[in-house]
């Protein structure tokens, strides 16, 4: 690879094709390098074979180890020699061979006396060359000349001084600090590029404090700085500045924004484009402060450097980009939370932009394009799609699909244009392209008519002429569904069936049995057409395929029926039409579990809770060391498994279909002598609470185990019967159970304060053996409650918005809150979703990195069967502030109440979840104490046997004797109490300032 | 940045030997980033303690360019090339291209990107693999400029603008492959007179070119003092020389 150039040379013209390094080889140039070493130097050949050198580097040459140790030594003798040209082909050289450290010492004095030299262009060379090759104890050495350098009046020599500067901060910086006064003084230089380095060097040995740098832009920007370089490196600071400051004083005006806005007017283009660049990127910028920017922007659009144009459109792409995150439909609120104003700026630039659709460069024409169809209006998107359709034939695929779905989203906003973006849709449809690509046509055609009513037949009809000539079983699976519940709707559905029929004949097994369905519904919606697509089904009956011809028989027997018992008409459409109201998941495994017996199995009695399963996953490993009473196989099993323990106690048959089973949750804390989790089973009129019990001792084995629970504080809740367990040995669960009764079919709620009671045995580990006699003993369990999320069942809905839409509007309630300052949406998000306790829909439980808004929808069924449906709109600003609006939906008004009150009282619930976050602070704490006494007791000379009872895992043995224990014991309980009643205090404190219902305009700056 | 934390990493990134992750996997964008920087190198730091050699050059290496990123405008390289792609002369300074094979797949895609545009008259510009490139063409020989996604182009474009030009005045307008394979040592000494590692030395071509020429001239006679024209003429002078040679 190192000879291109006699490879090429070959075949080509040599007379055209002369080069002065042709036929060159590295074995003759390292041969010709002994002229180096001749006593009369000739300058002019010294040099030419050092060109010769260097261009073997530059194509990619390399010197063994030996080589170049050999050139190096070789050319070191050229110090000799006074010719400048020859001096800085050395230099050069010098560089390029970056000599092990042993060799720099040979060059080093004569580098020292070049930089000591009268030449500048000497010293200014040698400083670069040295300070490349030099370490640190050389560094010291030359220390004083650099910083001579530094100020020195020669701008070549001051520049090549901090440059080398820069480099060395990075590998000798406590060096290059004690530098500062000096590149202080050069900062004033006079000279444009030495202000620059010096700018550069002094912040960077100042970045580490804050002050210092913002001292430093203070007086800068006030004075004059002369290189448009450095004022580029001066707005970069300048608006780290205004960040940083951002942070942490939130009200008022920015510092130095003034500066910024007067860069806009600079005569050098590259401050404007930086200044303009700063103003943007600055968080929280207003609109105000925008338009001047976007102005300047604007300006460059229409520039005749292509440079200039990228640069522009690229940066309010951007504004676009980082503006358009989360949702800018329609709230006043959203206008409240994120300056969404932004894209309005934009939209003055529309105009240029098109313009630079067009644009010879097709990195500007791709920025345009996207940009566009983010802002573009209604009178512009039939220009804009007639441009894009030539565009279309030359990007990439994957640049299609977003150009694919930025069509999809304008179209959605401007329906009445749905003609020619449906035209436009449906031509890419024909072209070539991968899989992905007509997946995103084919789900926005399918998005556009599910949302146009109008462009319904267009689109279907588009989609029909796809697949007639598609590759993608996938795909055409999909569309013959869509046509199934569609077409029948249409004015006049005959004109599908030959499209699906075809399918029939001409593809393979999966699409034909897809399409049998298709037949069906047709059958069933279009009384007209019944007759007809009975001869078509009777011959799918001769298909090769099983699915096929399985498919046909169901179909033209339940149609069939219809039409000689005429009353299940509604049965067969929901039949055929019906969404499959239980998870796939559940499903599965209740089939699985399915024993063939006499009685059929029932679609109905499969649970509908969507399990979250990562949520399972991440449990597991916690629980994994108690041991857990219900072994947790998989997570829709558990739902399976506790509702087969139920029914197998008898005394809880009565109670009906049991409606939720809530996730375990911990009474005790890890490694302790029992591990206690509680199970809540709803039902419709009463709560079963599952103890899961684990003994952890192996010397015990505790008997007649029972919860006695306190119900005082849930007066709607009495307690029915108790099941207790009746012994407990060693590390294996055991379950007892507690019922309560309440009110039918209302979320009462409570709190409950447990206590273990049990009889203890001891055993003999070695025998295995239990004593005859035991001891009563108690255990005190936490607290646990009955929150309204536990009426929740987790349902998720395949499609929210036809779901929200298909919901009465007058049961709709909405409200906003404020919920004070968080550390981030995400956090948020997940928090709110569990205090209502529903199924995220559509994904949007995920928030995307730093976006300032989001929007989640939720889904579940409330107690009563009544479905609900809540779409949560969140906005976080500056200052953390986050604002929430929460809009109900459900079957009935007053459970849409219920849903806020469950929201505003979810302060108590979320205050449940800081208290359980404070107590891992709380047993830090603990164990710091545990430090303390154990240095006292060293420091006292105190023999105190029972710290004992501290170390993580307390013997029961040592429980017994030991009083100085118990002393300890009740200084901890203390410092325990004043610990507990502060950080309640805190939160009561945090939380009247946080989560006052929120009026529209005041709080929110 | 909270100082000890940054000491530590000046401290170590003398062990940074080449670059192993993209910068762009750590941080995708450095400039919104630096915000909460602290917590994050200092997690880093411990992080890159504990794991493998390479690995640890590679966090180190993006925490450094971290830390260049908010302060110095920086080219990632320089490359002239001729009509085919093949290197003229060419500099890298970023070690973003490890090896002689990474350099010669980039120099190749670059040509092939820009290859069918008309970059004659303006400075043309493309992005791509999180690069931005502007180049210009002239004759045979295709200039090139390359700097990260995240800098300001203009200051790209004008270090661009100051190497054609200065190219142009050491070749007397004579500004083909020929002519500057003849005359590489000018060629050379021009890149090294235009960036130092990455940071830019001076972006007017006749500056660049009178201290290029410069050198032809003996004796002490400092620039400053020097005018264009006599800078001018002594690269003339240089040049008739390589001419008989």
């Amino acid at each position: 690879m190192a000879q291109p150039f006699v490879k090429k040379d070959d075949d080509l013209d040599e007379e055209e094709e002369y080069s002065p390094f042709y036929g060159i080889e590295k074995g003759a140039v390292l041969q010709e390098a002994r002229v180096f070493h001749d006593p009369q130097l000739d300058a002019r050949r010294c040099s030419q074979v050092i060109t010769k050198l260097l261009y073997l580097l530059n194509q990619g040459e390399t010197f063994t180890k030996v080589e170049a140790t050999e050139v190096f030594f070789a050319v070191t003798k050229l110090f000799q020699s006074k010719d400048t040209v020859l001096r800085r082909m050395v230099y050069l050289m010098i560089k390029d061979l970056s000599p092990s450290a042993d060799e720099v010492i040979i060059v080093t004095s004569s580098l020292m006396k070049d930089m000591n030299s009268k030449t500048d262009m000497y010293r200014a060379n040698a400083i670069r060359v040295l300070c490349r090759i030099t370490d640190s104890t050389l560094l010291t050495q030359i220390e004083r000349y650099l910083k001579q350098a530094i100020v020195d009046k020669n701008p070549v020599v001051a520049s090549a001084a901090l440059v080398s500067g820069v480099h060395l901060l990075q590998t000798n910086s406590e060096i290059v600090k004690r530098w500062s006064n000096e590149v202080q003084e050069a900062v004033q230089s006079r000279a444009a590029l030495v202000q620059f380095h010096a700018l550069a060097l002094l912040h960077q040995i100042r970045q580490n404090d804050r002050l210092a740098v913002s001292k430093l832009v203070t007086s800068l920007t006030k004075g004059s700085v002369r290189s448009p370089l450095a004022q580029c490196l001066l707005i970069r600071y300048t608006s780290q500045v205004i960040r940083e400051s951002s942070t942490n004083t939130q009200a008022g005006e920015r510092p130095f924004f003034d500066y910024l806005e007067s860069c806009l007017r600079h005569k050098s283009e590259m401050v404007v484009f930086e200044a303009a660049r700063a103003i943007t990127e600055l968080s929280g910028v207003t609109s105000r402060e925008l338009t001047p920017a976007i102005t300047v922007l604007q300006l460059f659009l229409s520039s005749s450097k292509p440079v200039l144009r990228f640069a522009a459109i690229r940066t309010l792409n951007k504004i676009i980009l980082s503006s358009m995150y989360g949702f800018n439909e329609q709230s006043r609120f959203a206008k409240k939370m994120v300056a969404s104003t932004h894209p309005l700026a934009v939209t003055n630039c529309n105009i240029d932009m098109e313009s630079l659709i067009s644009d010879q460069n097709r990195s500007i024409a791709t920025l345009a394009i996207t940009t566009l169809l983010k802002t573009g209006n209604e009178s512009s998107v039939d220009r804009l799609m007639k441009q894009i359709t030539n565009f279309m034939s030359d990007i990439a695929d994957e640049f299609k699909i977003v150009v694919v779905e930025a069509i999809r989203s304008l179209c959605l906003k401007f329906p009445l244009k749905y003609r020619s973006m449906m035209n436009f849709l449906s031509n890419i449809l024909r072209e070539e392209g991968g899989f992905d690509y007509k997946k995103a046509i084919v789900d926005s055609i399918v998005i556009l008519i599910r949302d146009i009513p109008d462009a319904k037949e267009i689109g279907l009809f588009h989609l029909c002429e796809f697949i007639e000539d598609c590759e993608f079983t996938y795909l055409s699976t999909q569309i013959l569904h869509f046509l199934g519940n569609e077409g029948p709707k249409t004015s006049d559905p005959s004109k599908y069936i030959r499209y699906i029929y075809n399918r029939v004949i001409l593809e393979n097994a999966t699409v034909r049995a897809s399409a049998v369905s298709t037949l069906a519904k047709f059958g069933a919606m279009v009384d007209s057409l019944k007759p007809r697509i009975f001869v078509l089904l009777r011959r799918c009956l001769f298909d090769s395929d099983d699915e096929v011809r399985d498919r046909a028989t169901l179909y033209l027997n339940t149609l069939g029926t219809d039409a000689s018992v005429g009353g299940t008409d509604e049965d067969v459409k929901d039949f055929l039409f019906g969404p499959l109201d239980v998870p796939l998941v559940n499903l599965e495994t209740s089939l699985r579990n399915y024993e063939a017996s006499d009685i059929p199995f029932d679609i109905n009695l499969v649970p509908k809770e969507v399990k979250s399963q990562p949520l399972a996953e991440k449990k597991a490993p916690g629980k994994k060391a108690i041991g857990l009473g219900a072994p947790p196989s998989g997570p829709t099993t558990v739902v399976d498994a506790y509702e087969k323990l139920l029914s197998s106690i008898s005394e809880f048959s009565s109670f009906g279909k049991l409606f939720k089973s809530c996730s375990p949750m911990e009474l005790t804390e890890p490694e302790t002598e029992y591990a206690v989790n509680v199970v809540k089973h709803i039902f419709d009129g009463h709560v079963v609470f599952q103890y899961n019990c684990t003994n952890t001792i192996p010397e015990q084995l505790l008997e007649k185990v029972t919860v006695f629970v306190d119900a005082s504080e849930a007066e709607e809740f009495s307690e029915v019967l108790t099941k207790p367990l009746r012994s407990l040995p060693y590390d294996s669960p055991g379950q007892t159970f507690v019922a309560f009764e309440k009110p039918e079919g209302v979320p009462a709620i409570g709190k409950f304060s447990n206590l273990l009671k049990f009889v203890v045995k001891e055993v003999d580990p070695a025998t295995g053996e239990a004593d005859e006699e035991g001891v009563e003993d108690e255990y005190q369990l936490e607290d646990l409650e009955i929150v309204a999320a536990d009426y929740m069942l987790k349902v998720g809905v395949s499609n929210f918005k036809n779901a929200w839409e298909n919901m009465d509007p007058d049961n709709e309630r909405i409200d906003e809150y404020g919920l004070g300052v968080k550390e981030s949406l995400a956090e948020t998000v997940s928090a709110v979703i569990d205090i209502v306790g529903m199924q995220p829909c559509e994904g949007t439980e995920v928030v995307p990195n730093n976006s300032r808004s989001h929007t989640c929808l939720l889904s579940g069924i409330f107690i009563g069967n009544v479905k609900v449906l809540v779409r949560v709109s969140f906005g976080i600003d500056g200052s953390k502030q986050v604002a929430m609006k929460l809009a109900v939906r459900s079957e009935d008004p007053e459970i849409s109440e219920k849903i806020h009150e469950i929201v505003a009282e979810g302060k108590s619930s979320v205050k449940g979840k800081w208290r359980s976050g404070r107590w891992i602070g709380e047993m830090i704490t603990r164990s710091k104490l545990v430090e303390q006494l154990r240095e006292y007791q060293i420091r006292s000379q105190h023999k105190w046997g029972a710290l004992a009872a501290f170390s993580p895992k307390p013997q029961m043995a040592t429980r017994r004797g030991c009083l100085c224990g118990s002393y300890i014991c009740f200084g901890i309980c203390l410092a325990h109490t004043i610990l507990l009643c502060s950080t309640l205090l805190q939160t009561l404190h945090d939380f009247s300032g946080s989560c006052i219902p929120w009026n529209s305009s005041s709080n929110m700056p | 940045m909270a100082a000890p934390v940054s000491c530590c990493l000046l401290l170590l990134l003398p062990l940074t030997s080449s670059l192993v992750l993209p910068s762009s996997f750590l941080f995708p964008d450095p400039r919104r980033r630096i915000r909460g920087v602290e917590a994050q190198i200092g997690r880093f730091l411990v992080r890159s303690l504990c794991t493998s050699p390479d690995r640890d050059a590679g966090v180190l290496r993006c925490l450094h360019e971290l830390c260049l990123q908010d302060s110095c405008p920086s080219i990632k390289n320089i490359l002239l090339l001729d009509s085919e792609g093949k290197r003229v002369a060419v500099k890298y300074y970023s070690d973003d291209w490890p090896s002689l094979s990474a350099k010669l797949a980039f120099e190749k895609s670059v040509f092939t990107k820009t290859q069918k545009t008309n970059a004659r008259t303006e400075a043309e510009i493309v992005m791509f693999d999180g690069y931005i490139v502007v180049y210009k063409f002239i004759q045979d020989l295709h200039f090139f400029v390359t700097g990260g996604d995240d800098e300001n182009e203009l200051i790209l474009a004008t270090v661009l603008q100051g190497f054609f030009d200065a190219v142009g005045l050491l070749l007397r307008n004579n500004v083909d492959k020929r002519t500057a394979l003849e005359n590489l040592d000018l060629i050379l000494l021009c890149l090294d007179e235009i960036i130092d590692g990455g940071i830019i030395l001076e972006t007017e071509a006749s500056v660049i070119a009178g201290k290029v020429a410069t050198h032809g001239l003996d004796g002490a006679a400092s620039l400053s003092e020097q005018t264009i024209s006599q800078a001018l003429a002594t690269a003339r002078e240089h040049l008739a020389r390589s001419l008989l040679k």
